[in-house]
């Protein structure tokens, strides 16, 4: 399995949000999938080189939602996907990113078609493999 | 962990130490063999030689400081303070570890430089003059104060303060101690104990100041009086420099006047009666005993023939005996030798040496520097036999012809050896054993070249010695024991003076065929009544009291006036006296004294009261400074002033007058010091709350 | 155990007229990376070596694992490691000798741990001082206060000086220290990607005064840039805002990092934009130069020297 974070000081999203980005977009690219192991919050701060508990909060923010769960004694693994949030908070964390997409797609003079078009080629990017999993 | 810390700056500075080492072998050697190459001006050269001792004196202060400062220093630079003294370890225990490195590096240094200088003097030939073991006392001596000075350099190197400032005080005022050291200590014990003193004070200070990170402010109480004594004694001397400076410009503008007087005396006519000479320095006034001034045209005939000014400060009167005159022990005991120099009267240019350990006298070639031979009770005994030492009480007198001939005092015996004629003899033994307290030689007036005299009966003048035994003067003639005219006998003269004036000048009138016809006694202390004693034919047939000796006023005021108002009222005083005793003043401190000690002293206390009230100080302190002041003079609200923390002031956000920022509260209207509101823009949230 | 480490109360500090360090009071828990930032000269090596009682208070205490810091035991001092700056160590002695020096004073040295941080940055116990590289001296530094084990390691801008290889490995060994349960970790740096992946807790000093202590997720959280449209006449009000930190125009955009920004200050952004607010993502670096900046009112060492023509 390859799955690597890297992460990037001085830039205008924290740390701790890098982490759990990243892993979400590990999860939904298929790179990660339930039950994989992560590394520890001391082994993952060390491969990183930040400090544990910008990890320990990326970690709460993951087992939050479920991305991941925390077995006592065994470590840390990939949660089963579930729905934690309401459609209306689901819509509410998605709508930044979609402002973003779209002001940008729009200042870079992408017509609507062509920016739902590049949607629908990412999302099929990540279908597939999404849906080898059982 | 002392260890550690000792074994870390005792390698860290072990290049200090052996540059130390090279530095002082090299200078005392130097010294010790630099001197004879030049022709002409000679330079005497051993052991304790002036040059010599001021050299190895000099030089010792400068490595032992420069080692302090070096030590310290090196740990003071920015950032290193942390690392050398965040230890585990009380901080007093690394500054033990840092003196002991100290002195574990200055030690070998000072003792290489002093075995170097011992081997070299010891050595025969290399240094010019005798050799005793003792003689290496004073370097001994200097090599120990050494250590004084490089405690000094440690709390110069630890304080914070500025550099032109109260940071070098301790310094200065080492250099005070050490000069007043040299000046008084007799013995080595003394000037040893004096260092030990100075080395515990700076070491108290020393280490106050490294628990303390340097900062003068808020320093136990018990480390206080070290430090005010360290720095004090700095602003002390730098204030005693300047009053002497002063008070000698004031002498200057005293030589100035001319109509100042500045001696008197009686003086004798030829048939014994006695006038008051009041000298200025431009004339003579004289006055008989009712008071008359006498008219100089008339005057020619009074003439004085002789005279001898017997002068011997802190007499123990009660005792009798000679006083201690610490000047002298200290140069026979520090510095055990003599020099005689005797320039052209002898082919090889001969020096001798009183060896005060050995006391013995020995001569050297100044040409080849081999030894001559030796002089003793005696007389003269040649290279090849030993020295014959004198007797345990012997008391060596440089003579008034200083360099030409010795007197010498055992028991009852005086001795004059002549170094000219390498001749020693006999000039006066005191009847019933009694002891010889001094003697002096009393040459007629006008009688002062002596450059070509080989011997004192070379003058072809009559020359008397004056000998003080308890309770006795004796007059003996030395040479020309005949009248040159008349040829009749000379006879020596013995009469009791009870009790006998320590402080007198003492004068000796003689008739033109060199008899002796009257004394006059005349106490320096203005209180003591003169005495004019009349002799016939060596005996005493009158004696009466004179008035006695007016009171000079001199221009010394003006020196004691400038020194009472810049530096210790104890030092004004202390001069006063010394002025009273060289100039034939009274001892009673002149009438603008005491005013301005006064003056002085009420503006010191108010500048303590200032200092004291400015900077927040309790009411002991203000009260244990007042009391200061009227030691030191204005030394002491300078003094404070350098120790007193001398914080920035701020207006009070309550009363609106300045308040010191070191102190929680106003000294005016005892408010704190506001809480600032936090601006908008901060961010605190309770770390206690936020803890991971 | 009290859960703070560092505690200081009104600590100020003069010297002479100038004032260091003004009434800082400042809490470091327990188990954190706490980050001192500030400008040179903002008086963060004067608070440490307060800390240490390297250096006397003018007035204010602090303390460190509850005693006063004037008066700290040698059993307190002993759970302290201090890296002061600049890495000062005595350049005549060998590496084996500071490090038999330091060893002694310390019962709870690791010889292993000291041996591995020296060769990782390749120093051999014979190499001489003052013949080591200024990253190899801070690598010896390291080493040297993190044998001894402490539970609270002090550093005085650490990285200062030091290439890039010598800084990643600077920041390994002050997380490997975390690896003890409770250690915590008070640095100061100027390099703010290295405090980003470091600390956890942040602090900043304004010429002498605290301006901010808390999380790094707080500070985040709390300080915002926003966009918005508005002619530079009617800008006026929105520079006297409560919270704000800088201001800057960029053509027709007045960008504003405003710290704590409420509803009544949102309000007002709104208002004077009709609507055109938008907030800016902001990294690290830019709240804490919002902090340190010299001015509220930021004008570019570019703007000031543009010729006046371009400007017009």
């Amino acid at each position: 399995m390859s799955f690597d974070l890297s992460i990037s000081p001085g830039s205008a999203s924290p740390i701790f949000k890098q982490i759990v980005d990243q892993v979400r977009l590990a999860l939904a690219a298929g790179r990660l999938s339930e039950g994989d192991p992560l590394p520890s919050v001391r082994a993952m701060a060390e491969k990183l080189l930040v400090n544990p508990n910008t990890v320990a909060k990326a970690y709460t923010e993951l087992a939050g939602d479920g991305t991941i769960e925390t077995q006592p004694g065994r470590g840390v693994f990939v949660g089963r996907r579930r729905q934690v949030y309401t459609k209306a908070e689901r819509l509410r964390r998605l709508k930044p990113h979609v402002d973003a997409l779209v002001t940008e797609g729009l200042l870079l003079g992408f017509s609507l078609e062509e920016l739902i078009e590049s949607v629908t080629v990412k999302a099929a990017e990540l279908r597939p493999k999404k849906e080898r999993v059982p | 962990m002392m260890w550690a810390y000792f074994v870390k700056d005792v390698k860290e500075n072990a290049r200090w130490g052996l540059l130390a080492a090279l530095l002082l072998s090299g200078l005392l050697a130097y010294l010790l063999y630099n001197g004879p190459r030049t022709n002409g001006s000679y330079q005497p050269l051993s052991l304790v030689g002036d040059t010599y001792l001021t050299g190895t004196k000099i030089g010792f202060a400068v490595v032992g400081l420069g080692l302090g400062l070096a030590l310290v220093l090196s740990d003071r630079r920015r950032g290193h303070w942390g690392f050398a003294v965040h230890r585990p370890v009380p901080r007093w225990k690394l500054f033990a570890a840092k003196v002991l490195a100290g002195v574990a590096l200055y030690t070998p240094a000072a003792l290489i430089a002093v075995a170097t200088a011992a081997l070299l003097a010891s050595l025969p030939r290399v240094v010019k003059a005798p050799f005793a073991t003792e003689m290496l006392l004073p370097t001994v001596y200097y090599a120990l104060a050494g250590l004084m000075w490089l405690s000094a350099g440690m709390l110069v190197g630890l304080r914070q303060a500025r550099w032109i400032g109260s940071r070098t005080f301790p310094a200065i005022g080492v250099a005070l101690v050490a000069s007043v050291v040299d000046e008084w200590a007799i013995h080595f014990y003394e000037a040893a104990l004096a260092d030990l003193a100075v080395l515990l004070v700076m070491l108290a200070a020393g280490a106050a100041a490294f628990a303390h990170n340097g900062d003068d402010a808020q320093q136990p109480r018990p480390a206080r009086p070290f430090k005010a004594m360290a720095v004090g004694v700095g602003v002390l001397a730098i204030l005693m420099l300047l009053g002497t400076i002063v008070s000698s410009i004031g002498l200057m503008f005293m030589f100035v006047r001319p109509d100042l007087i500045n001696g008197n005396r009686y003086i004798l006519d030829e048939r014994g009666r006695p006038y008051l000479e009041l000298r200025t320095t431009e004339s003579t006034a004289r006055f008989d005993v009712k008071g008359d001034r006498i008219n100089s045209a008339d005057d020619a005939w009074l003439s004085v023939h002789a005279a001898a000014f017997i002068y011997l400060s802190g007499t123990d009167r009660n005792e009798q005996t000679p006083p201690r005159s610490w000047r002298r022990y200290f140069e026979s005991f520090l510095r055990p030798e003599a020099y005689l120099e005797i320039k052209s009267s002898d082919d090889n240019d001969a020096r001798w040496y009183y060896v005060h350990a050995q006391r013995t006298i020995e001569g050297h070639s100044g040409l080849s520097g081999e030894r001559i031979g030796s002089i003793g009770l005696s007389g003269f005994r040649g290279a090849a036999e030993p020295a014959e030492p004198f007797p345990p009480d012997v008391q060596i007198d440089s003579s008034y012809l200083a360099g030409r001939s010795l007197l010498i005092l055992t028991g009852d015996r005086a001795v004059l050896a002549e170094f000219g004629t390498r001749n020693v003899r006999s000039i006066f033994t005191a009847p019933d054993h009694a002891r010889v307290l001094s003697t002096e030689l009393v040459v007629p007036a006008g009688v002062r070249q002596m450059s070509n005299a080989r011997s004192l009966d070379d003058l072809g003048q009559q020359v008397w010695a004056v000998a003080m035994t308890p309770g006795r003067f004796h007059l003996v003639p030395v040479s020309g024991t005949t009248s040159g005219e008349t040829n009749a006998e000379v006879r020596a003269v013995s009469v009791p003076i009870d009790p006998l004036p320590w402080d007198a000048s003492l004068m000796i009138s003689m008739d033109r065929y060199g008899q002796l016809f009257a004394l006059t006694v005349a106490p320096l202390n203005p209180t003591l009544i003169p005495t004019l004693i009349t002799l016939y034919d060596g005996r005493e047939i009158s004696r009466i009291s004179l008035p006695p000796v007016p009171a000079v006023a001199t221009g010394g005021h003006l020196a004691e006036l400038a020194t009472a108002v810049v530096s210790p009222p104890a030092l004004a005083l202390t001069q006063a006296r010394r002025d009273s005793a060289e100039y034939f003043r009274e001892v009673r401190p002149p009438p603008y004294l005491w005013p301005a000690v006064l003056l002085t002293t009420l503006t010191g206390v108010a500048g303590v009261l200032a200092i004291v009230r400015r900077a927040g100080l309790g009411r002991v302190t203000a009260v244990i400074w007042s009391l200061l002041t009227v030691v030191f003079g204005p030394a002491a609200p300078l003094m404070l002033l350098c120790l007193s923390p001398r914080p920035a002031r701020e207006r009070c956000s309550a009363c609106g007058k300045p308040r010191p920022v070191d102190r929680d509260a106003c000294p005016h209207c005892a408010a704190g010091w506001p809480t600032r509101a936090d601006p908008a823009t901060a961010v605190f949230d309770d770390p206690t709350r936020s803890a991971a | 155990m009290s859960d703070v480490v560092i505690e200081t109360h009104a600590l100020t500090r003069y010297f002479g007229r100038h004032c260091a360090l003004d009434g800082v009071s400042l809490r470091v828990p327990r188990g954190s990376v706490f980050a001192l930032l500030g400008r040179n000269g903002s008086g963060k090596s004067t608070l440490i070596q307060i800390l240490l009682n390297l250096l006397t208070p003018t007035r204010g205490t602090s303390s460190v694992f509850g005693e006063d810091s004037r008066r700290l035991s040698p059993a307190t001092l002993a759970r302290v490691g201090y890296a002061p700056e600049n890495h000062p160590l005595p350049a005549s002695l060998k590496v084996s000798d500071v490090h038999a020096f330091q060893r002694s004073y310390y019962r709870t040295w690791d010889d292993a741990l000291f041996a591995t941080v020296l060769d990782h940055f390749g120093l051999s116990p014979a190499q001489k001082i003052g013949h080591l590289s200024r990253g190899q001296r801070a690598g010896l530094a390291m080493a040297l206060v993190m044998a001894p084990r402490p539970e609270l390691l002090v550093m005085d801008d650490p990285s200062l000086g030091l290439d890039p290889v010598a800084r990643r490995t600077l920041l390994e060994a002050m997380l490997l220290t975390t690896r003890q349960r409770g250690t915590t970790v008070f640095f100061t740096s100027h390099l703010l990607d290295d405090v980003e992946r470091a600390a956890d807790h942040i602090a900043i000093l304004d010429r002498s005064v605290l301006r901010v202590s808390c999380t790094m997720e707080t500070l985040r959280s709390c300080v915002k840039r926003f966009a918005l449209s508005v002619a530079p006449d009617a800008a006026a009000p929105l520079l006297v805002l409560p919270g704000l930190l800088q201001s800057r125009r960029e053509g027709p955009t007045l960008l504003l990092t405003i710290a704590n920004a409420d509803e009544d200050v949102l309000r007002q952004l709104r208002t004077a934009s009709a609507g055109q607010l938008e907030e800016v993502p902001l990294t690290l670096e830019d709240s804490v130069v919002g902090y340190l900046g010299d001015t509220k009112h930021q004008v570019s060492l570019f703007d000031r020297t543009r010729p006046s023509a371009e400007v017009a």
